[in-house]
């Protein structure tokens, strides 16, 4: 058995160690807005949680790693070792003056759970962060002239988060768990900006930059069982700090005339502007019922307006997730759980007056596997974001998420006859 | 069972050799969407200092053109010009020895090409040459500064009226000079037939204003192989009274060695004097040596074709563009209005303008180039035909400027505006333009730069 569990481990942590930067480096998104922040979001949630709408401050389950909330990780059977990886296929509808669809997918997260003491859970993992993916043109005015001027923007890059997390046990019913994560990836910007006044000289801006920067996560959970048989009430909150991404870059600047000559007017290795990433908060509740159905709701709040520009406004998430219990039964699909979430997001940023916020439905089941704890958990999300006002994009999607939480016995002591 | 568990692992890596193709799709998010860092600056505020600069002389033979007449412009510059050359001998045969001299005219053609006031008469008398016409041995050439002696008493005179359309002038000449080549002929004497002895019996004319005329400058045809080329016709008649024979002396075809005719370069001895006066007037004392500034001339400057007067624009700072950071020049463009009251129409202007770089000692160094080409870049002529006032030139100086802003430091060039020189055609067509102080006909520079908002 241990040979077994051993096996993938290593396997899994060859993976790990050798794949990480190629793996999450796709470019998966096409969105102008991910010219904001650090890119779009890859994942609100991972495996259970994202069924659930996202939630996840308050959630608990022993065979289950839940990425919200460090503090959750006291939840996990002191015997257990979780693995937890997952992939989705998305599928975005894009429209501004016409519709444009594209598909993309990738890995979603790959992480570990186990113990270290009956009171000391740990885990840690590695998963694509964002995505930047974007080409788009902006118009603007000469300063002293009314004449046009527009860029061609083009982005790609993406960062991916490296984390270790800790759930300390304090009672039976509360728990405290912090997560250090560390996050990396490239990022390049390439702006070509052409007058109408001579549109054959046009002025190209290049930057590509390294960032790389570490955030930590603090949590609680309290949990208590209510006075019913099964029923059982848990609060969470997580606290982030502010953080701030920093790079290298290498900024180059070069002016083309009449296509044939190109004049390199600035070309540096320099610090690359600060990502700001803002303070984070949020609590959630949630309640279990008589172990037959499971009710969430979480709140989170990020003051991006913090921010040193004009685009970003503060972000509140909400969201909410139901489930139905597993029973103990022989038919399979007793054995499953059901679930179904919303999630509404205000979006970090506000363009042309209107805030692009993110809502989104999802629904989702877990199939155990036979003869052993691990569960498969498929879920899809649908969901709009964005606006076509004022020459906006709306993106309208679908996707399918499908994660993996494997579990295994590694700290039974075999007693042999 | 254990295997099912690698499942996700091989999944995971079936899903990271995917690569889902991102389409290139381009929006157009407007204004207002995020804020772009690169900003284009339009800055027409920088200094611009004006020359009317002069050169001592130039070259006017082997032009197609000759100039004669005397025009004073509003500036109050006289501009004086003579126009000498040479005939061949006759290319006649044996006379009769009946035949009778009847009369001599020489025969001129106006080619269009005028400078000055249309609308009055101008009066013009030929003289005959005393002195041989003679060029720089080294260059081959003969300079606009150069005159050769004539008789005092013209040969003839004749008048131009342009308000009327003119084309061939015959007019009457000298009867003794007629006489005397017609007797020549008939005498069979080599003085007319061989070109050397020709040449050296009759030296040549030249064309010259009277007094009285003032407001006129002419362009007389001047390629040795048209038709209407000068010439001196004798008539004579020969049984009959008007038979109205003649034998010409045509406009001078010469070889530099034998066999080297050519009628683009041929008129090695014919040339224009052409002379500015600039006494009583602001550029008083104009020369090589001594450029005068539009802040001398009531914010005036001009240029006269032939390269006999230029304008110096010199952009002193440009270095200065580097207080907005980082950038670069897009384009540079500089509006040069023709002053209103020293044109009547269109055709009064030059169609285009040339730059020539040239370094702080006046020397020459090259025309300005459209960037990234060997094109030269010429300042083209924007006619307004409702508003006058509007009538602008426009000069794209983008590369002068882009070079000048690389180029940390003092100028390395300064700008030398001129009228361009059509082929073998002389023109002392002249602009005067206002400069960038001046009250309604202001020069102005544009540069267009971009900066960056951001952190470099």
């Amino acid at each position: 058995m241990i040979k077994y569990s051993k096996t993938i481990y290593s396997i899994c942590v060859i993976v790990l160690l050798v794949l990480p930067t190629a793996l999450f480096s796709q470019n998966n998104t096409s969105s102008p807005y991910s010219v904001f922040g650090i890119g779009d979001l890859s994942n609100v949630a991972y495996g259970r949680n994202v069924a659930l709408g996202g939630t996840g401050y308050a959630l608990r389950g022993a065979n289950f790693l839940n990425l919200k909330n460090p503090a959750s990780l006291t939840s996990i059977d002191t015997l257990s070792f979780l693995f937890e990886t997952g992939v989705f296929l998305k599928y975005t509808q894009n429209t501004s003056e016409i519709n444009r669809y594209f598909p993309d997918g990738n890995l979603s997260h790959l992480t570990f759970g186990h113990r270290y003491t009956p009171w000391l859970m740990g885990n840690y993992g590695i998963m694509p962060l964002s995505d930047i993916g974007y080409h788009f043109r902006t118009i603007k005015t000469t300063e002293g002239e009314e004449s046009i001027i527009y860029t061609d923007w083009i982005g790609s890059g993406g960062f991916n988060k490296l984390f270790y997390g800790l759930g300390l046990k304090i009672s039976k019913n509360f728990s405290l768990g912090g997560e250090a994560a560390y996050i990396y990836g490239p990022l390049v910007q390439t702006r070509k900006t052409t007058a109408l006044v001579n549109p054959e000289n046009t002025t190209t801006y290049y930057a590509n930059s390294r960032y790389s920067g570490f955030t930590f996560k603090g949590g609680f959970q309290f949990s208590a069982n209510l006075g019913s048989k099964g029923s059982n009430l848990t609060l969470g909150g997580v606290f982030s700090p502010a953080q701030q991404l920093g790079g290298r870059s290498i900024v180059s600047i070069q002016q083309s005339y009449s296509s044939s000559v190109a004049v390199e007017v600035y070309n540096k290795e320099t610090r690359a502007d600060k990502i700001y990433l803002p303070m984070n908060y949020g609590g959630g509740a949630s309640l279990i019922w008589r172990s037959k159905f499971l009710l969430t709701a979480d709140y989170e709040f990020a003051p991006w307006s913090d921010n040193n520009s004009r685009e970003y406004i503060d972000q509140q998430i909400f969201s909410a997730g139901f489930e139905l219990l597993p029973k103990s039964s022989l038919k399979y699909f007793e054995r499953c759980s059901y679930r179904a979430g919303f999630r509404y997001d205000t979006g970090y940023f506000k363009s042309k007056g209107h805030t692009i916020d993110d809502m989104r439905f999802s629904i989702g089941a877990g199939f155990p596997m036979q003869k052993s704890r691990s569960t498969l958990n498929v879920s899809i999300e649908a969901g709009q974001r964005g606006t076509i006002s004022s020459g906006l994009i709306r993106e309208r999607y679908a996707k399918l998420n499908l994660a993996f939480s494997l579990h295994d016995y590694w700290f039974v002591k075999r007693k042999f006859d | 069972m254990r295997l099912f568990q690698l499942f996700p692992v091989f999944l995971m890596l079936l899903f990271v050799s995917c690569e889902f193709e991102t389409a290139n799709i381009k929006y157009n998010m407007g204004n207002d969407f995020i804020n772009d860092p690169t900003n284009v600056l339009m800055i027409d505020t920088l200094t611009v200092k004006t020359f009317t600069t002069a050169i001592d002389s130039f070259a006017t033979s082997q032009s197609k053109r000759l100039l004669a007449g005397r025009y004073i412009n509003s500036l109050g510059i006289e501009t004086y010009s003579e126009a000498y050359f040479r005939f061949d001998a006759s290319e006649i045969g044996s006379l009769h020895a009946t035949s009778k001299f009847d009369s001599v005219v020489m025969i001129l053609q106006y080619d269009g090409y005028k400078l000055g006031d249309t609308t009055s008469l101008a009066h013009f008398e030929v003289f005959r040459l005393t002195e041989d016409i003679v060029y720089d041995e080294t260059t081959l050439k003969i300079y606009n500064h150069q005159q050769f002696e004539a008789m005092p008493e013209a040969l003839g005179k004749f008048t131009l009226d342009l308000s009327k359309s003119v084309d061939t002038i015959s007019f009457k000449i000298n009867d003794e000079l007629g006489k005397e080549l017609f007797d020549y002929a008939i005498n069979q004497n080599d003085t007319i037939f061989d070109s050397e002895l020709f040449k050296e019996y009759f030296k040549g004319v030249v064309i010259k204003p009277t007094d009285n005329t003032q407001s006129l400058i002419a362009g007389f045809t001047a390629n040795p192989d048209s038709a209407f080329a000068p010439r001196i016709r004798v008539y004579y008649n020969d049984y009959r009274p008007n038979d109205d024979l003649y034998m010409d002396f045509p406009f001078e075809k010469f070889e530099l060695y034998a066999g080297s005719y050519s009628s683009d370069n041929s008129n090695y001895c014919a040339f224009s004097h052409i002379v500015n006066n600039y006494k009583g007037s602001k550029w008083e004392g104009i020369s090589f040596e001594n450029p005068i500034s539009s802040s001398e001339t009531e914010n005036i400057a001009f240029m006269q074709g032939s390269n006999m007067h230029s304008v110096n624009i010199m952009i002193p700072y440009i270095d200065n563009l580097y207080q907005f950071g980082v950038g670069s020049i897009i384009k540079a463009e500089l509006h040069i209005e023709p002053i209103e009251e020293t044109f009547i129409s269109k055709n009064r202007l030059p169609s285009m303008l040339q730059i020539n770089l040239i370094d702080t000692k006046y020397r020459y160094y090259n025309p300005l180039y459209i960037t990234g080409t060997t094109d030269v870049a010429y300042g083209t002529l924007e006619y307004d035909n409702v508003f006058k006032e509007k009538t602008h030139y426009v000069y794209d100086v983008t590369n002068y400027v882009k070079t000048e802003f690389e180029d940390f430091g003092d100028p390395l060039y300064t700008m030398l505006m001129l009228i361009p020189n059509s082929s073998n055609q002389l023109n002392i067509d002249q602009l005067i333009i206002g400069d960038n102080k001046h009250n309604s006909n202001k020069m102005k520079l544009k540069i267009y730069l971009t900066n960056f908002n951001e952190q470099l």
